[in-house]
């Protein structure tokens, strides 16, 4: 085995080994010297003092601070405010390991075991077999990644892995087993003899071997402690991965299944917009103006009453999913379907008329989803982009001349809108994280619908990172609609009320852009 | 109009000797008629109680916020009302439950009327509070007042559509706003079947300030005062047929409770005359 190591390194460890000779040599004559001039037991004593000081320091508890550890890189999906507790729980039993490391084979097994407990009963409480609960192709994937992982940090951290043969290791071993009680015997046999020969000199250094074992021991302690910390948490990390069946939503994985089940044409993970409001509050009407399209019956009575998806398929780029709402109202039921579709939405799009004060409903419906995010942890709640339609109806009721600058009011119209704005989110609030106000209403048929592009801004800002590179290709590719664009015109013309929310995030589009 | 006022006027018109020919004034006088607004925030419960009392100290919202806060009288006329309404604040306001108001007002009220906006097919909270005052023994009239009809418009500069809002029949051949708008108003009375019965009216208008632009300004005004009349008769003449259980005087007791002749079609002459469709002199 050594031999193998030396094969591979000789080269550099040559001159380290002809100049460790000539130490060695120098060693001996030292020895002789110190025999000589009969300074053996005053060397040894200040070899014993020496360790006896350093083992003072080490026992200081400024000393006994865990070495840093590696930061755990972030998960590649957010994790859900359940998992991150969970990941709490494996702190703390990493924190626990890495004071008393596993002396044992069969402590390490029990360490594992209570690993792979505490995350399952955190993710799934109150189940039964809730360690079990994954299925075969996950616990594959598990293995998969573990091993992967596994292999890097071994070839990292432990010089000589690749090197090293299983075999040597066994015949490392073997001459162990063998040998290894004669050893100790013999040592045994030379301590006896040492003391009844030469015992002021056998006590000092038994004493330092003692010191010096113990010192060696603190600082081995250590670093196991910290590799323990480091082997727990990455396991942790991928218990959570496995009981959170996060492995199943693999980026790639999913992709590659999206593409199968799909026509060649359609791209993968389409951004699920949730349109929700109340009865009349024009849902419809921004369903449309969002897919540039009429798909949506508008009436005066409601019509909407079941939800509806409209798919918007670009050529190149994702798709982008509108979903349609039944109008809310005081019955239960929509709260039930609003909080159903919620959870499988990137975003929330809540539609208010600006020109009706009635708006308990909207507030009970975002309290009840609110908490129902709160009561499931592993759901994550989609941020909600308000959308305040209708400012065409807020008085003076006849007079329609956008755009209107809203930051420096300087019409009556703006005033209303302005007004109008502050009293929709403060009903609203704290729920609804960015307002838009919109007009609908096209006159004849051919005007635009006012302020569109900002609630596509606004979209574009606050879908996750990873969806919003995808929703601006998208937005992009739509014919004579520049995303950009919009958000230079929005930012110029300062129609957007949540103004200074848009700053903290606009370079960073515009640089994106 | 403040306590003292208020105060002040109580105590005039207990000082005040009745002549026998005054007897039916009397009656109104001691006992008005109490008309109760309910209705969702914004849908013009305040514009009306201005409109028919003609009095420009009623503060009137933007119809975009809540502007009462709580419950106000008016009188019509101010000084020995015939009626007295109350204006309350209004349903649906984001985090208002108005279940105990709702409670108190059925006590008092002889009559309802309960604003819609017309485009708010929102009408769940509205339809339990009529539920309790129809759910009387002697259910109570209830005037179902439709406004802001030019939401409905397809354009802005349409005009309010001619003739008035018919909702009997079906004319096919006038113009898309008047369908529209006759639309939503059949849409709202299929919501209130509930509550139907005898003394269940409705009537669509659309008050905007001069500065919206629209004319007449008043639109329905018209309608909604007859309306108005009719139903505050109705409910003078219920009183008077239930006066064996005649109800419990309003918050404060003045004057005692006598048994009256059906005096309705006089008060109502009366009344009319009060109204901006009478000769009042200054409407406001």
């Amino acid at each position: 085995m050594i031999w193998s190591i030396f094969r591979v390194y000789w080269r550099p460890l040559l001159p380290v080994l002809v100049v460790l000779v000539f130490v060695g040599l120098l060693t001996i004559a030292g020895f002789a010297f110190l025999i000589n001039q009969g300074w053996l037991l005053w060397f040894l004593g200040l070899v014993a003092a020496s360790a006896f000081a350093v083992w003072l320091i080490q026992m200081s508890p400024s000393f006994k601070r865990p070495l840093p550890t590696d930061e755990i890189p972030p998960p590649v999906i957010a994790w859900s405010p359940l998992e991150e507790g969970a990941m709490g729980e494996v702190r703390k039993l990493a924190e626990k390991a890495a004071k008393s490391p596993p002396r044992d084979l069969d402590e390490v097994r029990g360490l594992g075991e209570s690993l792979v407990r505490t995350v399952a009963g955190h993710l799934h409480p109150g189940r039964e077999f809730a360690t079990a609960h994954f299925t075969v192709p996950d616990l594959l994937v598990a293995l998969e990644e573990g091993v992967r992982d596994l292999r890097t940090k071994v070839i990292e951290k432990v010089p000589g892995s690749d090197v090293i043969k299983v075999s040597d290791l066994q015949l490392v071993l073997k001459y162990y087993r063998q040998y290894g009680s004669m050893v100790k015997a013999l040592y045994f046999a030379y301590r006896a003899f040492r003391i009844i020969t030469n015992p002021a000199q056998a006590v000092i250094q038994e004493a330092s071997g003692l010191l010096q074992g113990e010192t060696l021991n603190s600082g081995w302690k250590q670093v196991n402690g910290a590799l323990w910390r480091v082997l727990i948490e990455e396991g942790g990390r991928l218990c959570i991965d496995l009981y959170g069946g996060r492995l199943k939503a693999q980026p790639g994985e999913l992709e590659r299944q999206w593409r199968r089940s799909l026509p060649p044409s359609a791209t993968p993970l389409p951004v699920r917009v949730l349109v929700v409001g109340q009865v009349n509050a024009g849902k419809s009407s921004l369903v449309n103006a969002l897919l540039g399209d009429t798909q949506c019956e508008v009436s005066v009575v409601p019509t909407t009453t079941r939800v509806s998806e409209f798919r918007v398929c670009p050529k190149d780029g994702p798709d982008i999913l509108v979903v349609d709402t039944p109008g809310l109202d005081d019955s239960t039921i929509s709260v039930e379907v609003l909080k159903k579709h919620a959870a499988e939405s990137d975003i929330v799009l809540w539609a208010v008329a600006a020109s009706n004060p009635a708006r308990d409903i909207d507030r009970r419906a975002l309290q009840a989803l609110e908490s129902y995010f709160t009561a499931n942890p592993k759901l994550i709640r989609p941020p909600i982009l308000g959308a305040a339609t209708q400012i065409d109806r807020l008085p003076p009721r006849r007079e329609w001349s956008p755009p209107y600058n809203l930051d420096f009011p300087d019409s009556d119209k703006a005033d209303s809108i302005r007004n109008a704005l502050t009293h929709v989110r403060n009903d609203l609030a704290p729920h609804v994280d960015v307002l838009v106000p919109i007009c609908l209403k096209s006159e004849g048929g051919s005007a635009k619908p006012y302020n569109i592009e900002a609630v596509w801004v606004a979209l574009a800002l606050m879908v996750p990172d990873g969806r919003r590179a995808a929703l601006r290709r998208m937005l992009d590719n739509r014919p004579g609609f520049s995303l950009s664009k919009a958000v230079w015109q929005v930012w110029q013309s300062g129609r957007f009320v949540g103004k200074s929310l848009l700053e903290v995030r606009l370079d960073q589009l515009h640089n994106d852009a | 109009m403040g306590v003292n006022e208020w105060l002040k006027r109580r105590a005039d018109r207990k000082n005040e000797s009745v002549a026998p020919a005054e007897d039916l004034l009397r009656l109104a006088i001691v006992n008005p008629v109490k008309v109760v607004l309910i209705g969702k925030t914004g849908s013009g419960k305040s514009s009306i109680v201005r409109y028919l009392t003609g009095s420009p100290g009623v503060q009137v919202g933007d119809g975009y916020k809540s502007c009462t806060p709580g419950n106000i009288e008016y009188g019509i006329p101010m000084e020995q009302s015939l009626v007295q309404m109350l204006d309350t604040r209004g349903l649906g306001e984001a985090g208002y439950d108005a279940a105990q108001t709702i409670d108190e007002l059925v006590e008092q009220a002889d009559m309802v009327v309960a604003t819609i906006r017309l485009s708010d097919m929102n009408q769940e909270v509205l339809l339990s509070a009529l539920k309790v005052f129809r759910s009387r023994r002697r259910p109570t009239p209830v005037l179902v007042v439709q406004t802001c009809i030019h939401e409905l418009y397809s354009s802005r500069n349409v005009d309010h559509p001619t003739p008035y809002i018919d909702l009997g029949s079906d004319i096919q051949a006038v113009s898309k706003e008047y369908q529209r708008a006759r639309e939503a108003s059949l849409y709202h009375k299929r919501l209130m079947k509930a509550v139907s019965g005898p003394n269940l009216t409705f009537v669509q208008i659309d008050f905007t300030a001069s500065a919206d632009g629209f004319l007449p300004a008043d639109f329905g005004g018209q309608q909604l005062c007859d309306a108005f009349v009719e139903l505050a008769s109705q409910a003078l003449r219920q009183r008077q047929q239930g006066s064996s259980r005649a109800p419990r005087p309003f918050p404060w007791p003045w004057g005692r409770h006598r048994a009256e002749n059906d005096s309705s079609e006089e008060f109502a002459r009366r009344l009319r005359q009060e109204l901006p469709i009478g000769n009042r002199s200054s409407a406001q």
